[in-house]
Order: structure tokens, then sequence, then C-alpha cells
């Protein structure tokens, strides 16, 4: 059976990116999560780009949440990029995802975002 | 005379005796000659045969010495006499001999002369007779009168004078032999118009226009002309299989006072069986029948029954029945006979006919698919009707196979020519072009190919039609080529009719170089099309352009379904018109939505999610045109939240299942994810989710929990928002 998604990963400036293309449901969800969460210490945050999705349901949304509360006890910030018109985007906003976690239009807000979170988490740390 | 004959007739035994002595020695030996062979030919009085012109002459005496005198006057007349003792041996001798004149002792000891007058005068075959009285007393006026009164022509008083005794006989033997004469010519006229008419009523049941038709209307038309020449109540043929030991009843006219619909005869066994297997024409009266079928009111009182032989075998059996009294002769069954000859040999000609024509036919259906192939978008039907005229089964065929991609091919076309050799050449131009197509050529590439075949393969002087369409539901298209055959017609989705534009093209087997290529046209949904042989248009005497006029006519106001369009057209388009020619029809429609709901069951597994909702999207794809994207992409989320659910918890057999059913009811789709789990709506990260999204997207959502399983009944309209108004809808999240 051919691949419902595929992960690429790249780094900017601090921060982790990893684009995400295909669909995400129940059935690779737990390989995704694999992928996901190997992201290395010294990054300021994660960047989940679904702009390439084009099915994601509750299955990827309860991976995306568990992604978020496990970055967030380690510091690192999770960013969501769900562009308005792609279709990933209702049923995040539908569960409410951006309530719990941060969500962006696209990648480089979703990057400063990061930046600035860290900045000021370093900066209340000083 | 015989002397020996007389002696005879004067021994103890008596004249008579002696008579029938001689018709008993007669039975084994032929007949010597002379005054024997007379007497055994006597009855054959009209004959022309030079012995039996005698005469007979009943001489009556009880004196025997009386008896030799006449016998000696009379036999230089060299006719046959007969010489009796006694009123009673004359009276026995009258019964059996042609008797022309007779000479009657008036007084005689038992039975006198005048009553034994009397009661030849009594019997019709003697009235006629002459007799001749002799008396001894001249005198006796009282006893002349008598005798005349007891039916005497004449008088001889006895002593009698030899020469004028012997003249009066000869005046009464020749008025016996004119009077034979007249009856004998007034019998052969009778016999010659018997036999005029005879043969005039042997035409009305058998005569030439009857050779032309097919068997049933032949069976009809002879067992009416039958019944009405013989004054018949009713009447039936029975024919037999060959091979079979039973006649089944296969007409019938009037009433079934003798045989039900259907019924059949053993052959052997009862009366009709055994005069059938006898080949013996029988004339039956009431007490020989069956007893009528169940619920026939009245029996038939005569019955002619006559077994049906042509070619030296018994092919059936016809017969008439009488009723109201009415009782058949023998002249009757003699008619019948001569006309049964005749009918069985028509009846087996229109069977030898028949089993001909029914084995190409036979052949000529196995050549034409069973049944058009299903396609959930295409509808198709057709129809074959065999010429009109029986002789001419023709070289019509149509096929209809899928091809990759959704795509269905579908051919036509028309052999010139008919018999078997046509119905056998349409097979192979079938399975040609069939291979051609599954081969995934063109339809121009394909005619191309199969030209070749028809070129090399099978000779000169076979030439065909044909045309290949392939259709395809997805691009809304459908590609043409044609050779030489009438082109289809199109009635589009909003009534419009057209024939669909072909690149000409010489038939298949003319011309080498001639290619037929092909043509591409636009094939909507609700749009049909209408493929032909030449059989429906043409007609003699008339331009072919009138033949699409009429086809164009009446698809103007088609039928509903493509059975129904396949009926329409062949019965508005030939009308009262039977072809000449054999007529195929081939109709395909394509549909605005599939009609069936959308079926699915797959393992309890995770990958089973993802394959679940790429089948419902594709069915969605064709369920209906008019539904909006988001309406899609919502429905595709309800079916994986719900499989979803099904896959977690799937706790039943470790093969488990969840199946899916979705149809389209009133504008929205409804769609029911079923499985074998139990499981209850959760709260948190995990679990809520899923309920939530499907209760957040759905206009209604039912959940049914059994102890075997669970159902999720989600509708959802065809619009791009879920109908808001829902009470089950929810915009809030879990937790």
């Amino acid at each position: 059976m051919d691949r419902l998604a595929s992960v690429s990963r790249h780094e900017q400036g601090g921060v982790s990116i990893a684009s995400i293309g295909g669909e995400i449901d129940v059935s690779n969800v737990a390989q995704l999560g694999h992928e996901l969460t190997e992201i290395p210490n010294h990054a300021l945050g994660l960047v989940v780009d679904l702009t390439g999705v084009q099915y994601l349901d509750s299955a990827g949304i309860s991976l995306l949440y568990e992604l978020h509360l496990r970055l967030d006890r380690r510091g690192q910030v999770l960013v969501v990029v769900a562009p308005p018109a792609a279709a990933p985007r209702r049923v995040l906003e539908l569960t409410a995802f951006n309530t719990r976690a941060l969500l962006a239009d696209d990648v480089p807000s979703a990057v400063a975002t990061i930046r600035e979170t860290g900045e000021s988490r370093a900066h209340n740390e000083a | 005379m015989d002397r020996s004959g007389s002696e005879g007739s004067r021994g103890p035994s008596g004249a008579v005796s002696k008579t029938v002595d001689d018709d008993e020695q007669r039975e084994g030996t032929p007949p010597a000659g002379g005054a024997d062979g007379a007497l055994g030919h006597s009855a054959l009085l009209y004959e022309t045969d030079g012995l039996s012109d005698r005469v007979g002459i009943l001489l009556v005496d009880d004196h025997p010495e009386n008896l030799i005198a006449l016998e000696a006057v009379l036999e230089p007349l060299g006719e046959h006499l007969i010489s009796t003792q006694s009123g009673e041996q004359a009276l026995r001798a009258l019964l059996h001999e042609e008797v022309a004149v007779i000479l009657l002792d008036v007084r005689m000891a038992e039975m006198d002369g005048l009553e034994t007058a009397q009661i030849i005068r009594s019997r019709p075959r003697t009235r006629h007779i002459p007799i001749i009285f002799l008396t001894a007393q001249a005198s006796d006026v009282e006893e002349i009168a008598l005798a005349y009164a007891s039916g005497a022509v004449d008088y001889v008083v006895k002593p009698f004078e030899p020469d004028v005794l012997r003249a009066k006989v000869s005046v009464f033997v020749e008025l016996s032999r004119e009077r034979a004469e007249r009856v004998r010519q007034s019998r052969a006229r009778a016999q010659a118009e018997t036999v005029a008419a005879t043969v005039r009523k042997l035409q009305i049941v058998s005569d030439a226009a009857l050779a032309h038709l097919e068997l049933d209307q032949l069976l009809t038309e002879i067992l009416e002309r039958a019944t009405t020449l013989f004054d018949a109540d009713t009447a039936g043929v029975l024919l037999g299989d060959d091979g079979d030991r039973t006649l089944s009843l296969r007409a019938t006219h009037g009433e079934p006072f003798l045989l039900a619909e259907g019924s059949q005869v053993v052959l052997g066994e009862g009366p009709l069986g055994r005069l059938a297997s006898e080949c013996r024409p029988t004339l039956l009266s009431a007490a020989e029948l069956p007893p009528p079928p169940d619920g026939v009111d009245g029996t038939i009182d005569s019955l002619l029954a006559v077994p049906l032989v042509a070619s030296g075998e018994l092919i059936g059996l016809i017969y008439l029945g009488a009723r109201r009294g009415r009782r058949f002769g023998a002249e009757d069954l003699e008619l019948l006979v001569l006309a049964a000859e005749r009918v069985a040999i028509a009846i087996d000609h229109a069977q030898r006919f028949a089993r001909g024509l029914k084995l190409v036919e036979i052949l000529q259906r196995s050549l034409l698919p069973e049944r058009l192939p299903p396609h959930p978008r295409l509808e198709l039907a057709a129809r074959y009707l065999p010429s009109g005229f029986a002789a001419q089964v023709g070289g019509d065929w149509y096929d209809a196979l899928k091809l990759e991609g959704e795509r269905i091919g579908v051919m036509i076309g028309d052999i010139v020519g008919h018999g078997v050799r046509a119905a056998t050449t349409m097979g192979e131009l079938r399975n040609g072009l069939r291979a051609f197509a599954i081969e995934g050529h063109p339809p121009g590439e394909a005619l191309r190919q199969l030209d070749r075949v028809v070129q090399a393969t099978l000779g000169p002087g076979m030439v065909a039609t044909v045309l290949f369409l392939i259709l395809d539901p997805e691009a809304g298209t459908v590609t043409v080529a044609s050779a030489g055959h009438p082109q289809p017609a199109l009635l589009a989705a909003d009534g419009r009719v057209r024939f669909l534009e072909t690149e000409p093209c010489l038939p298949l087997g003319i011309d080498a170089n001639a290619a037929a290529t092909e043509r591409v046209h636009p094939f909507a949904a609700g749009d049909t099309l209408v493929l032909f042989t030449d059989g429906l248009v043409e007609r003699r005497d008339e331009s072919i352009e009138v033949g699409f006029e009429r086809l164009r006519n009446a698809l103007s106001e088609p039928a509903d379904g493509v059975e129904a369009l396949c009926d329409h057209v062949l019965e508005h388009v030939l009308g009262d018109h039977p072809s000449q020619d054999d007529v195929a029809v081939l109709v395909v429609r394509l549909l605005e939505q599939p009609a069936g709901p959308f079926e699915l069951t797959l393992p309890a597994t995770a990958d089973s999610v993802p394959l679940a909702r790429h089948r419902l999207r594709a069915w969605l794809g064709v369920v209906d045109d008019g539904i909006d994207p988001a309406a899609v992409g919502d429905l595709e989320l309800a079916c994986s939240e719900a499989c979803t659910n099904s896959v977690r918890h799937a706790y039943g057999p470790a093969d488990a299942t969840f199946s899916l059913h979705a149809e389209l009811v009133g504008g929205a789709i409804v769609l029911e994810v079923r499985d074998q789990g139990n499981w209850r709506e959760q709260r948190g990260a995990q679990g809520g989710w899923g309920l939530h999204l499907i209760r957040s997207i759905c206009d209604t959502v039912e959940i049914q929990r059994k102890p075997d399983g669970t159902t999720v009944r989600m509708r959802r309209g065809l619009g791009s928002d879920p109908d808001r108004s829902s009470p089950s809808s929810n915009g809030a999240g879990p937790g």
C-alpha cells in the first residue's frame, strides 16, 4: 500500500520545520508521531506544516495535541501551519485546536512566532 | 344351361343349398367359367364382363317335371336359369340372385304363388321384378285377377306354348337388360360427378395456396376448411415429434369435444392411439369414443380419424367429429383419407421448413450476447427480430463489452446475405472485433484490422457493414467509426434528435484500401444512442430517408427506460410493416447518476479507514452531479471518524469487520457505519473528537448500540454547509 503521507524536514534559524504531504488518519498517525517527535534538543520549537495535507481528522488532531503537550514539557514550542484555504483548517477550527495550541497561516509567521516565544522565555528565565 | 346345376336343384337339399355350395366352392377356387361363374358374379350385374351379361330367370314350380319342361323351353335363350320348387326356396334365391324375370306357379302345396308374389312385391330389392304366373286353369278369372293384383305382369296357362312362353320371357329379359344399362349409365354419371366433387373438395382442403403457409397457419386453415366441408363440429390435428411414442394436439377447430388443449395420445393406446399406430383410417361411433374432456358439455356422435403419413412415416393424425346426431359415412372417410394424403405432405413440408429455419435462428441467436455488460452509469438494451419472411434469416448482429477504464465498446453490424453462411460469418466478425477492441484499438483502427481479416479469410463476395463505438462516461465522449453502416441516432437529454456523423467509409470486404477513421462526439448524462441495422428503416419502394425520418419521429416521443425505448422504436418505425430483412436495435443511455447505493464491508483494521474514505469519495463523485465539494469533504470526514471508532473499538472476533452503507435519500446522503463492537462515547483528548466532529459536520447523527454491535447513522445534505437547524449539530468542542 502506498504511503498515505510523507514528511520532509529542515531547520531554519534554530526552528525545526516538518512539512507533511498527503492524508493523516488513524492508519498512519502512529508512524507520523514517531517521525515528528525526533526533534533536536537545541531547537526552539517545531513547525508542523500542513499546507500539503489533503485530509486530516481527529486522529491527526490527537497527534498534534499530544505533540504540543510533549514539546511544551520540554520547553519547546509547536506551531501548526494551515493556510485558511487548506483542507485541515476546518477540522483544526472545529476542534478549537487554536485555543489549545498555536496555529499559523504560513511557515514564516510560524517561525517568527517560535522565535518570539523563545526569546520571551529566555528573557523570563534570565 | 348347366345341367348338373339343374339336377342339383332337384336333389333333397333343394336348389338354394346347391347355390350355396357353389358359393362356398368358389371361395377357394376361381370360377371355371360357364354358369357357375355367372352365379358368383351375378351381384355385379352392371359390369360389362361377358359372362355376367347373362340375366337370371327364376323358375318356381313344386312339380319337378314342370321345371324340367320350363328349362327345356327357356334354355335356348342362353340366360341363367334358377329353378326352385317352393315359394320359400324362391324367396331365398332372390336374397342373393339378380333376377330379370320370375316364372311362378300359382298353385303350390305350401306357400302358393300369390302369397309368394306378395312377399316379392313387398321387398324393395325385388319389387320391380316382373312376374309371369303359370296357371292350369285359364277359365279361373278370379285367380287371374288375384294374380294381377299380386303384381303379375303376365300369365301363361298350362300347358303353355313353348314359343309364346319363350317370347314373353325374352321380352322381360330385354327390358331388364335395358333397365340395367340405364342404371349403369346413371350410376356411372353419378360416380363421375362424385369424383369431380371429391376433387373439388380435396382442393378446398389442400389447395396450392396452403403450401406457403407456416405450420400453425397451415393447420388452422386446413381444419377450418375441413370442418366446413364435412359439416363437422370439431376438428383437430395431432403431430408427433421425432422418435416420440406420443402425438400431441397441435391445432383444433370448434369446441374441444374430443380432446382438451395440450392433450397427448400415446401410440397403441386408446382408440386414437391404436388406429394411429396401425395407420388405419377409422370411422368411430359415440360408443367407441373416449369420454369428453373435463368441463366440456356434449359428446361427439360420430368421428372420422385418419393417420397422417408422409414419406412412409406416421407424422400425426387428423380427426373430425360431428354432433347433433350427424353420422359420417364411409364416403366421408374415403374423402378424408384422400385429403389426409395431401395434408400430410403439406404438414411435413412446413415442419421440415420450420426445423431448418429454427436451426439457423438458433445459430444466429447463439452468436448474439446473452446479456449486455452491466455498467454503473450506462444502461443498455437490445432487440433482434428475424426477418418477417421466414426464409431469410439474416446476418445482423450486435455486441457490447467492457473496456478499460469504465469504458464500453458497442458494435452493430449487418452481413449481406442470409442463411447459415451469413450467421457463421457474423460470428467470426463479432469475435474478431471483440479481440481488436479488447486489445485497445480505437474504433477506426479496429475496423481497419477487421477489414483485413475479412479480405484475407472470408474471400470475395462477403460484404458487411459495421459500426463500432466506444463510450467513455468519465470523459463524456463517444468515439465512433463506421464501415458503411447507417449512422446511429442520438437522442439528447434535452429531447433533440440527430444522427451522429461518421467519417464515410465503404463496407468491409469491398476495397482493401478503404480505411475507416473515427470521430469523437460529446456524450452527456441523459443522452441516448440508438444503433440499428438497415432492416429497421428500409422499405421496398421507399427512400431510406423516409425510414430515417420515421425513426426521428419515433424518438421525438421517447419511452422511459432503454428496454421500453427499444420496443417503442420497433413498434413505431416498423409499424404494420414487418421488415423483409432482419432487424437489430441497440440502445445505450448515459445515466444522470448511478442507481445503486454504496455498500462496503472491510476488516476492522486501521488500514481499512482510508480505503473506506476513498471508496466513498469515488461514489460521491458519481452519485449526484450537484454535490458541493465541501459536502464531499464533510462526508469523508464523518465516514473516517465513524470508521476510526469502529476500528478502535472492535472488541468482536479477531476477524471482525465493519460495514458501510450510503445512499441518496431526499436530497441528502445517509451514511451508516456498522460494527460488531460495543463502544461508548469518550470524553477527553483521545476519543471524544471523533463524534464531536461528526456532529459538527452532519445534519443529524444517530447512534444505536446493541449487544452485537454499534451503528452510526449520519445524514448530510449536498450543500456547502451542514443544516444548522438540525438539533444534533453542535459547535462546541469537548472537555
